[in-house]
């Protein structure tokens, strides 16, 4: 972060002399970022999300994995019905008897683990090669942009079907391994928006002075890439993978709803959907429809945060 | 020219051989079809001839050459479930799904361009801003959620539109089965239609809207304002023909990915195409159909890359002095 303060520090006394106090660049984003009233309800509501998902088993009403307490007199109940146990079933149950709160809760663990663990996994991959590549140069340049061309030209959703169906396990395959399987896939989806993106500002960063500075000194290819170069290309790196968070959320619904995603021991948002979807036509419509709000919050929210970083944080409309 | 066709060509070679290695070892690798095929009380030896009758038996090097070789005969194999060729399966589906992948793209045209156009021309009227938000949550909502709603508004609680299938009214027109010819073929092509098209119908607006912004400004539609031509005029001729160009480029490009996309419409809605079939394969394990699926698709995308790196490199000759040169 130091490289980033420094040159926002130079550039604010050139630009304005008189303003003696320098107010620090993580406080001038956050106060851009307050401007837009939309970008702080969806900054709130992923806030919540991420609240309810850390401290989801204290607040759910019941724990829909504890199998002694889940019974299945309870099942289809409408939302605001009573459970055999006394506790009310706000949301309704789902077709095993779950308290659908409940269930909801645990699945937006699930989903919200997947989605933020395979794009951090993803990130990591995908800014190292495309550092690599822009550093280099040269051949390996080439042939790191040609894996990353040849993967974005097929649909995110056609890649992970293909990882997903050449790699379907048998109905005994342990659940760890599914969810395994799923962060796999969609870290094989994303890194190469990453590759790409921090390819692209580095090439720009690199021929900066500061670097050539740094390369004077002598100072090793590591220290360079990651001390200097990578803190400077750290901006687009935020906005992409906010976006693409929201992205690989909705693709691990997808593919759950297909039955390709997490098995029916890891239930996640995706899956409790799915398992409404076969009581859609009875009007049983509370085991799809509240899960499928719950998701719909989840992604507009990060999409309305990561539309208003990519503005703040893109240096050509600033000023 | 022929020199960037051929190169291109190769690399399309290439990359399919490349995907067929893939796809063909990962299918290879992982699942064991016999377990699905051999009946529970078969003895070991009627096990070893079903094995031996589909070749699984043989080392994954000699599979991989017998599968190319005879991929390269038209012949993808023969389902273990179904007892018919493959690619046959395929061919007999692909129609439904081309019917609902072109009504989706039609979908998306003609929505899409006059809404871009719509919230281009007066960017900071309220019905823009609707147009544009709405842009947004069409790209940002979950297909299948979105089918699904539909479902529930449309077919269960008003009644107004079937859910499943294609109807029965299916025509034949130069060959090809079609339920578009009917009322009732309509109806049911519609909800799956819109469902496949929000997404793209989304991406049509918003490069309509961003082409006729910046074409607004341009000198040629104040000089055409300056003549003294109606708007109506100005829009249609002058703004319309020039936003079309990006708009026809991407929708070629993505038609690929709206035949990909139809696996989850197409399962929401239990449309009889590809897509499903891939699912149901998928759910039985049934190699062959998935591994022809799988090329079919790969193809598909590989042909229309090509297609529109040519298209490229005969509007600008900058494209193919490059290749050739690098």
């Amino acid at each position: 972060m130091t490289a980033i303060q420094e040159e926002t520090a130079v550039e604010k006394t050139v630009a304005d002399p008189k303003d003696a106090a320098v107010e620090s660049p993580f406080k001038r984003i956050l106060s851009d970022y307050m401007e837009s009233p939309v970008a702080v309800i969806g900054a709130i509501g992923v806030i919540l999300v991420i609240f309810i998902a850390v401290i989801g088993p204290f607040i759910a009403p019941t724990d829909p994995y504890d199998l002694s307490s889940v019974s299945f007199m309870d099942n289809l109940l409408a939302p605001g019905e009573t459970m055999a146990n006394g506790t009310v079933a706000w949301l309704g149950t789902d077709g095993a008897g779950r308290d659908l709160v409940s269930a909801m809760i645990y699945g937006l663990r699930i989903s919200l683990g997947v989605g933020v663990g395979s794009g951090i996994i993803a990130l990591i991959i995908g800014c190292t090669l495309g550092m690599i590549a822009a550093y280099f140069g040269g051949r390996t340049d080439m042939i790191i942009m040609r894996v990353v061309d040849m993967q974005l030209s097929f649909p995110a959703i056609l890649v992970a079907l293909i990882l997903l169906a050449v790699v379907k396990g048998g109905p005994n395959e342990p659940g760890y391994f599914a969810v395994f399987k799923i962060i796999a896939a969609l870290v094989v989806v994303q890194w190469a928006y990453y590759a790409r993106t921090i390819r692209g500002s580095a090439l720009v960063e690199r021929r900066k002075e500061y670097v050539e500075a740094a390369n004077c000194l002598a100072l090793g290819n590591s220290r360079v890439v990651f001390r200097h170069l990578l803190p400077n290309c750290i901006a687009p790196i935020i906005v992409v993978g906010t976006m693409q968070t929201a992205h690989a959320i909705s693709l691990e619904a997808t593919l759950s709803f297909l039955g390709l995603g997490l098995p029916q021991t890891e239930p996640s948002l995706g899956k409790l959907i799915s398992n409404g979807f076969d009581y859609v036509m009875s009007g049983k419509y509370w085991i799809t429809v509240f899960p499928g709000l719950a998701l719909l919050f989840m992604i507009v929210s990060i999409n309305l945060v990561g539309d208003r970083l990519r503005d703040v944080l893109n240096p050509r409309l600033q000023k | 020219m022929t020199v960037f066709i051929i190169r291109r060509l190769m690399q399309a070679a290439l990359v399919v051989l490349v995907m067929s290695f893939l796809v063909f070892s990962g299918v290879f690798l992982v699942g064991d079809p016999t377990e699905i095929l051999v009946a529970d009380d078969a003895d070991q030896a009627e096990r070893q001839a079903i094995i031996e009758s589909l070749g699984l038996d043989k080392p994954f090097h000699i599979q991989y050459l017998r599968f190319l070789q005879k991929a390269a005969q038209g012949n993808l194999g023969e389902s273990f479930v179904f007892n018919e060729p493959a690619l046959q399966l395929i061919m007999d589906r692909l129609p439904a799904t081309m019917e609902l992948a072109v009504a989706a793209l039609l979908i998306s045209v003609v929505l899409g361009i006059p809404l871009g156009v719509i919230a281009g021309l007066r960017p900071e009227a309220a019905y823009s801003k609707i147009i544009m938000t709405g842009s947004i949550l069409g790209f940002s909502l979950p297909t299948f959620w979105v089918g699904i709603m539909m479902i529930i508004l449309f077919s269960v609680q008003l009644g107004w539109l079937p859910s499943t299938g294609r109807g029965d009214e299916i025509h034949y027109v130069l060959g090809f089965p079609t339920s578009l010819l009917t009322l009732d073929g309509w109806s049911h092509v519609l909800l799956p239609a819109v469902n496949l098209a929000l997404f793209k119908l989304s991406a049509v607006t918003r490069l309509a809207r961003a082409g006729t912004r910046e074409v607004v400004h341009q000198d040629y539609v104040k000089f055409a304002r300056a003549k003294g031509l109606t708007d109506r005029r100005v829009i249609f001729v002058h703004v319309l023909k020039n936003i079309l160009i990006p708009v026809v480029t991407v929708l070629g490009l993505e038609f690929g990915g709206l035949v990909a996309f139809s696996v989850v419409t197409e399962t929401i809605f239990a449309w009889p195409g590809i897509g499903k079939l891939l699912i149901d394969s998928i759910g039985l394990l049934d190699r062959p159909v998935i591994v022809a699926y799988l090329m079919i698709i790969v193809l598909l995308f590989v042909f229309l890359n090509l297609a529109v790196d040519i298209c490229y490199s005969l509007l600008d000759p900058r494209v193919r002095l490059q290749d050739i040169k690098a």
